[in-house]
């Protein structure tokens, strides 16, 4: 799944901002910048105009004196195309993946080097790390989602907003779980849809909270509603987790 | 072929053909002149951009802008655009801040200022007139030289497209046959020459300001769903390349108290909230709030 150079399908914009940020780094980290990698739905050229742009700089050493010359750079890039960089060092990966072993899943299926080596390569995300990881996200999600619930679905726009910023991880996590349980989807999206399915929520939900997510708007009367299912099907998510070996 | 053998609808078609031709050269020859420009500046300053686009007026109202949403200055929204003002936050607010015209605007508002007041004085204040001569200097909004060539190209068309029309007059008046509609043709065509060889921008101003528009074109896509408190520069790109309109009320609600205009404020007195968007004047006092509905006839 991992390419060199040009990502395929990027919008023009995109793939300039990336040219440039990638062109900034060098200058402003020199030695020190080992690789520069994107990972996630741009990684796959399936961008929409609400997506983020993730992005990993893998450091040798993080000198603050070559940072600050990325600053303006990184804020540019931030407001043209939503890109949300990880700093890390090189010898932190390991470290990372562990700590965030659900993200660098989806790094080792999504990436496209832009700069560098593949500090990614033959990546391994442990079971343990991950199943635990991915238990932690769920709950700490309900939780979330239940106290917004209770805090903001008074205020339509305020529960889509909730719900808008719920999708993305609750379809990572639905990635993750698939990817545990031994069946693996081809995307995040489809994960959920497909875990959806095996528990009877109707596609209705999803494509609803799609719409919110793109939009950031809830047909009125529906926000609430619709924050109440997603509760219970990321719960639903943690319960299988709960159940994984 | 003879122009001045033509007669009627036959001579009207001529003229605007070589009025559009004749323009149509000139804007070409004006934008070959102006293409040979120094390089372009890299895009990292939403200030500049807000000036090249809109001039020092909206550069300081874009510094204003991000301003407030990073709580750096404070807002009071009077009942009517004089009655708006602003004063920092903090004394120390202008050491916070990198860029000159934010330290400009933050030094002015000290004491507390009037809105309106204060973005006729910040124009021409420093760091606005910066602006404008490094835009100059980029050959992105026309040098006295580009304007000197831009005058020369104006008084030529405009020339031939008077003489024309003059000979046709004076010709027709002598076989006493009307030209009234020559006349109007001929100031639309006056009007079109003068405006479009003498644009604001150079080609190569407008190229860079498409160019920020294109790279600017998916934050404007998801201005809905940025966030207000200064944590990103999204809000100060959004309103420095797109305009202070393409930022939602919903995300900075005194957009509209900051778009207004002097001329606005002066002429109709009218409520800030219904300054840009609303035709509701000044007869409606404190009462359109409610959306128009009591403004009657």
């Amino acid at each position: 799944m991992c390419t060199a150079a040009q990502p395929a399908g990027l919008p023009p914009q995109v793939q300039k901002t990336l040219d440039e940020f990638v062109a900034a780094a060098k200058s402003a980290f020199g030695a020190n910048l080992r690789s520069i990698v994107l990972y996630g739905s741009a990684a796959e050229g399936r961008l929409r105009a609400t997506s983020d742009v993730n992005v990993a700089v893998v450091l040798r050493a993080f000198e603050p004196s070559q940072a600050d010359a990325l600053r303006e750079p990184l804020r540019v890039a931030g407001a043209a195309i939503a890109m949300r960089p990880m700093f890390l060092l090189e010898d932190e990966v390991p470290q990372a993946v562990m700590a965030f072993a659900q993200k660098f899943l989806d790094v080792s299926h999504r990436r496209r080097v832009l700069y560098g080596d593949d500090p990614f390569a033959g990546l391994e995300i442990p079971r343990d790390a991950l199943r635990a990881r991915l238990r932690q996200t769920l709950l700490n999600l309900v939780l979330r989602l239940r106290a917004g619930y209770i805090e903001r679905s008074l205020r339509e726009e305020q529960a889509a907003y909730l719900l808008a910023d719920a999708a993305g991880p609750t379809r990572a996590a639905a990635a993750a779980l698939l990817e545990l349980e031994g069946q693996p989807a081809a995307s995040p999206k489809e994960a959920l849809e497909k875990f959806a399915a095996s528990v009877a929520e109707p596609a209705e939900t999803l494509a609803r909270v799609s719409g919110i997510r793109e939009t950031r708007r809830a047909t009125p009367g529906t926000a609430g509603p619709t924050l109440l299912r997603w509760i219970e099907l990321v719960r639903k998510l943690h319960a299988r987790a709960c159940g994984l070996r | 072929m003879n122009p001045f053998e033509l007669v009627g609808l036959d001579f009207l078609i001529f003229y605007a053909a070589f009025a559009a031709g004749v323009i149509g050269l000139a804007v070409l020859y004006r934008r070959w002149g102006e293409a040979d420009s120094p390089m372009s500046p890299p895009v990292d300053d939403p200030y500049l951009i807000a000036t090249l686009r809109g001039g020092k007026e909206e550069a300081v109202r874009v510094a204003v802008m991000s301003l407030v949403d990073r709580g750096l200055l404070k807002l009071d929204v009077g009942s009517t655009l004089m009655g708006t003002s602003l004063q920092t936050t903090d004394p120390e607010a202008p050491g916070l801040v990198r860029r000159p015209i934010e330290k400009e605007v933050l030094h002015y508002f000290r004491k507390g200022e009037e809105l309106l007041k204060a973005v006729e004085e910040l124009q021409v204040g420093q760091a606005c007139r910066d602006y404008v001569g490094k835009l100059t200097g980029l050959g992105l909004l026309p040098d006295e030289e580009a304007q000197a060539r831009r005058t020369r190209i104006k008084v030529a068309v405009l020339t031939a497209l008077s003489v024309l029309a003059l000979l046709r007059i004076g010709q027709a008046v002598m076989n006493q046959r009307p030209f009234l509609y020559l006349v109007v043709l001929t100031g639309v065509s006056l009007y079109a020459a003068y405006r479009l060889s003498d644009p604001r921008l150079t080609a190569k101003g407008q190229e860079f300001l498409d160019g920020a528009k294109a790279l600017f074109s998916g934050l404007r896509e998801r201005a809905g769903s940025l966030r207000a408190g200064g944590r990103s520069s999204d809000l100060a790109w959004l309103a420095g390349v797109w305009g202070l309109a393409a930022v939602p009320a919903l995300v900075f609600p005194y957009r509209d108290a900051l778009a207004a205009k002097r001329a606005q404020a002066t002429s109709n007195g009218s409520s800030w909230w219904d300054s840009s968007s609303s035709s509701c004047g000044s007869s409606c006092g404190g009462g359109c709030g409610g959306g128009c509905g009591g403004c009657g006839e």
